[in-house]
């Protein structure tokens, strides 16, 4: 066992460091940190926008650089946070409570190093929860049967919806009509196609990185449009002698640090939650856990490096469902299966055991890929900040060109550009509706394999529900979802008698 | 008449969009038995669970007194930046990307008119060169950058 776990590492390592595997992560890793810090644009924007530019590299190299691109704009974001209160991600969104205060009392240097270490320490602590954990899932995913396949799917859309916080109803029309957009195109077993509408283009079903482009790049600029202010900038030199923290601070990081990794490992791995989830989790615990909890919002260390190590160590974990079952739990993830997919790649237990050099690959360039970010964070805070100063009147005509050009360039295909047009309105739609997103991407990305395991199980059963209940895994999957959409039912009824009474 | 709340609208919707899925499955395609599914029975089924959640949505808002207000479109962004990918979708396959990357900035920067028409210019040579740069040179793609064809 620990051998084995040895030799993947080697050979993971080997991949990773190879000078076309350093030279796209770090690739990655910029270009992720760069629209980290531009607000709005999320890593779920990011990966889906810088997409096309991976398409055309090689399986392995195009991953890394997602990964990289992926796991970056958390630390971008972050960075945006802190010095000038514009969350550049969701995830990053904590970071303003307490990072924002210190920076306003001078000490932003100070917080942008705690947060870059505390970054990669919850990183690299998802990282090893990743590489030990990975091995034992993938051994019992070998037993599922279609029928597991398909409630532990349903069991993440469910989720999906049920945890974002907003109204469980609409999460779960987004799903659903996810799940009908990627019905679109042939079908499976028949091979006849199915609401083409006699478009020849669609026989292949949607576009999954047109679908995304057009729902949060495209939908995104045309929301902030004559909405971004320009950012004032202080005056304030970041030296690197005015970052390091006390030493007293340094010793009271690292129990947050190591509660937030811990949170964030669990929530990420998780379907439905995520590093945003995880990064709020984290905050709240260490508020309970301080001695000082009004010192919390003023600037206190502990409220910024807690969620920093959860929402990273998160976005490590994340990946342990996507590729040992090939199931995303959040729409991020649903986006990296969907270009894994695309290389003619189909995650699940057998991807580890047949391209061990792309997985483990994989795996060891995140941390170089964290590694990396320590590195060029640290000394050139300043440049990315900067980037902040470029007018949003400049930015989003040369984001539009760049995707455009980007999306045509996979298929050299013009029709793709007009699925992108077509999925900006109903992205700006939904947003003026208040439906949330993700759900409807990561109902696109499951739907085909639901309905995949679904008919293939009752195949199997001939017929008979009682499947889905008596394999254990599918039974306590059944469980949760009964228990998560009896919980919402009471949240509901409770919060609308409480409205109700209150006006 | 009072206005339609968000969560009315997109109750309709869902309603209709899960409708039409529903009847246009039953009237188009196989459905099959459970255990051997045809082409129609999954959309069905999800066109209907969508009918359903639409339906509920709208029976809460009924007794929901918090109206979720429906908040004012950004025409001009809106018309703008569609308008400026619609251009570049039919100007690429004629004169290429270059010439339909101009294009599609000099539409898109009037949708805040923040740039004037000389400055968009500047930006499309500069974003064109980029492009080339990216995706010719770097990338080595074969797509059309400078053609003729009508």
């Amino acid at each position: 066992m620990q051998d084995q776990i040895l030799e993947n590492i080697l050979l993971g390592l080997s991949v990773a460091i190879s000078p076309s595997g350093l030279f796209y992560c770090l690739i990655g890793v910029v270009l992720g940190t760069i629209t980290g810090i531009i607000p709005g644009i999320g890593a779920l924007a990011a990966v889906s926008l810088l997409f096309p530019i991976t398409f055309h590299l090689a399986p392995t190299e195009a991953l890394i650089m997602l990964a990289g691109i992926y796991y970056g704009t958390t630390y971008g974001g972050s960075t945006a946070s802190i010095l000038l209160n514009l969350p550049g991600t969701p995830s990053s969104a904590v970071a303003c409570l307490d990072g924002y205060p210190m920076a306003q009392k001078g000490r932003g240097g100070v917080a942008l190093f705690m947060t870059t270490i505390a970054s990669f320490v919850g990183g690299s602590i998802g990282i090893l929860v990743l590489i030990f954990l990975a091995p034992m899932i993938i051994s019992v995913a070998f037993m599922f049967a279609p029928a597991d396949y398909f409630s532990l799917i349903l069991l993440g859309l469910i989720m999906t919806a049920t945890i974002s916080g907003g109204s469980v109803v609409k999460a779960l029309i987004m799903s659903v009509f996810g799940i009908l957009l990627g019905v679109v195109g042939l079908d499976v077993y028949y091979g006849s196609p199915r609401y083409t509408f006699g478009i020849l283009h669609l026989y292949e079903g949607i576009s999954l990185v047109a679908l995304a482009i057009g729902l949060f790049g495209i939908a995104e600029v045309i929301a902030s449009i004559g909405k971004m202010v320009p950012v004032e900038m202080s005056r304030d030199k970041l030296r690197m002698r005015n970052m390091l923290p006390s030493r007293e601070e340094g010793r009271g990081s690292i129990a947050p640090i190591l509660r937030g990794a811990g949170i964030g490992t669990i929530l990420g791995a998780l379907p439905g939650t995520g590093g945003t989830i995880a990064s709020y989790i984290s905050y709240a615990v260490e508020r309970r856990f301080s001695r000082t909890p009004d010192h919390f919002g003023k600037g206190a260390m502990e409220g910024l490096v807690g969620p920093e190590s959860s929402n990273n160590a998160a976005d490590q974990t994340a990946f342990i469902p996507t590729l040992t079952l090939g199931i995303p739990g959040t729409a991020t993830m649903a986006i990296m299966l969907g270009v894994l997919m695309i290389h003619g790649i189909n995650p699940g237990p057998r991807l580890v055991v047949e391209q061990p050099a792309l997985f483990w690959g994989l795996i060891m360039s995140f941390w170089i890929g964290n590694l990396l970010l320590l590195i060029i964070n640290i000394p050139m805070i300043g440049i990315w900040v900067r980037i902040l100063a470029v007018p949003y009147k400049i930015l989003y005509p040369s984001i539009l060109a760049f995707v455009c050009v980007g999306i045509y360039s996979i298929n050299n295909s013009v029709f793709d550009i007009l699925v992108v047009v077509a999925f900006g309105v109903v992205g700006y739609g939904t947003k003026l509706l208040g439906l949330p997103l993700p759900p409807l991407l990561l109902g696109f990305v499951l739907g085909p394999m639901l309905e995949e395991h679904f008919r293939r199980a009752m195949l199997l059963s001939q017929g008979s529900f009682e499947v889905f209940v008596t394999r254990p895994i599918s039974g306590a999957a059944v469980l949760i979802m009964a228990v998560a959409l009896l919980y919402a039912m009471v949240r509901f009824v409770l919060s609308n008698s409480e409205k109700n009474r209150t006006i | 008449m009072k206005k339609p709340s968000a969560n009315t609208i997109s109750a309709v919707l869902a309603i209709t969009i899960g409708a039409f899925v529903v009847f246009y499955g039953f009237s188009t395609y196989r459905l099959g038995a459970i255990q051997r599914m045809g082409p129609g029975m999954v959309p069905v089924i999800f066109g209907a669970i969508l009918a359903i959640l639409g339906a509920i949505l709208l029976t809460t808002e009924q007794f929901n007194r918090v109206r979720t207000e429906l908040p004012v479109v950004a025409w001009r962004p809106l018309i703008w930046v569609l308008a400026a990918v619609l251009a570049f979708a039919l100007a690429l396959p004629i004169f290429g990307v270059v010439p339909a990357t101009v294009l599609l900035i000099l539409i898109s920067s009037r949708a805040d008119g923040a740039l004037s028409i000389l400055q968009a210019l500047g930006l499309a040579a500069v974003m064109a060169c980029l492009i080339w740069l990216v995706f010719g040179l770097a990338l080595n793609l074969p797509i059309p950058f400078l053609t003729w064809r009508l």
